[in-house]
């Protein structure tokens, strides 16, 4: 069985041949970050399950569209953000905000571990993602869990780069304010 | 100190178990899909989701269409026009009447009119007398 994880070494080409072992190693390599995106998104257990799956049933029925193997992730992670979205308009949950922010120079500081949480925060931090607007934490997640690139995170969510830059700027200043409160007290 | 993602790994690792079910269905899935599909596992779903879904809306607009003609054809339709035309048939006294009148017509425009007489001219003998020739 083939046991690489580093996306370069993805056995991407043989999963466009129908390889099951193939998809075996994709989907191990990709089944908790794509929970952990999607569950923080639609709160709910069973229907991240369900999403994660179906994301990977679609992934096998257009992975001919997909031109550049090195780009699966990002091309994974943007058919589970369409299926977020696609769920939230049949339940008319539709919480995420639709004007667009003004851009914003990039933050400084774009590595995706940044942000370093103690411990004893560790709950207001979760609080905190869970209250975001859905787009910021969208882009908030797709940086740090997976350290997508702002290029990548834009073709994910299907919006400008700039508006990326602005929700991650947001999301990140809203988190740091968090973490300097707890640190004063 | 952690990072957000390693928070939030950490806090979702429980799942991991259910996911693994997840995948083995999927691979359960990806199995059958690659076994052939046998014909007579293709009933009216499979038709339907293959055949019929993708070209709905043009079933949708020719049945529309042909729906259109047939109201059109029902108004003026010939046979309609006959039922009409033999509702009411005339009595065969009155029918009998306005053939022997319609063949009296006829006979009168294939016939000459009455010529009158042409009056012929005096014999020349009446004309000149018997002094003309000397």
């Amino acid at each position: 069985m083939l046991a690489v994880t580093e996306p370069a070494k993805l056995p991407v080409h043989e999963a466009k041949a129908g390889d099951p072992a193939a998809w075996d190693v994709l989907f191990r390599r990709y089944q908790l970050p794509l929970y952990v995106y999607v569950f923080e998104l639609v709160r709910n257990e069973q229907a991240s399950l369900d999403l994660v799956q179906e994301a990977f049933i679609a992934a096998t029925r257009h992975i001919e569209s997909l031109r550049d193997d090195s780009e699966f992730g990002s091309w994974l992670f943007g058919i589970a953000h369409q299926k977020c979205l696609q769920l939230w308009r049949s339940k008319r949950r539709v919480e995420v905000p639709l004007e667009e922010l003004p851009d914003l120079p990039a933050d400084t500081d774009d590595a995706p571990d940044d942000i370093l949480i103690h411990h004893e925060a560790e709950e207001q931090v979760l609080a905190l993602l869970e209250r975001l607007p859905v787009d910021q934490r969208s882009a908030l997640l797709l940086h740090s869990v997976e350290g997508f690139s702002l290029q990548e995170i834009a073709e994910i969510t299907g919006v400008p780069v700039g508006t990326v830059k602005s929700r991650l700027h947001n999301a990140k200043r809203a988190m740091r304010r968090l973490l300097e409160r707890h640190e004063d007290t | 100190m952690k990072t957000l993602k390693e928070l939030l790994l950490e806090r979702h690792r429980s799942a991991e178990p259910k996911l693994d079910v997840a995948r083995g269905e999927f691979l359960a899935w990806l199995g059958g899909l690659r076994s052939p599909v046998r014909p007579e596992r293709r009933g009216f779903e499979w038709v339907w989701r293959e055949c019929l879904l993708p070209v709905r809306w043009h079933l949708a607009g020719m049945g529309a269409v042909w729906l259109v003609i047939l109201l059109l054809n029902a108004d003026t339709s010939p046979g309609q026009a006959a039922h009409v035309a033999t509702a009411n048939p005339p009595p065969p006294q009155q029918l009998l009447t306005a053939l022997r009148q319609y063949h009296r017509e006829i006979l009168e425009l294939t016939q000459p009119p009455p010529v009158a007489p042409i009056p012929l001219p005096p014999r020349r003998s009446q004309v000149l007398p018997s002094t003309a020739i000397a």
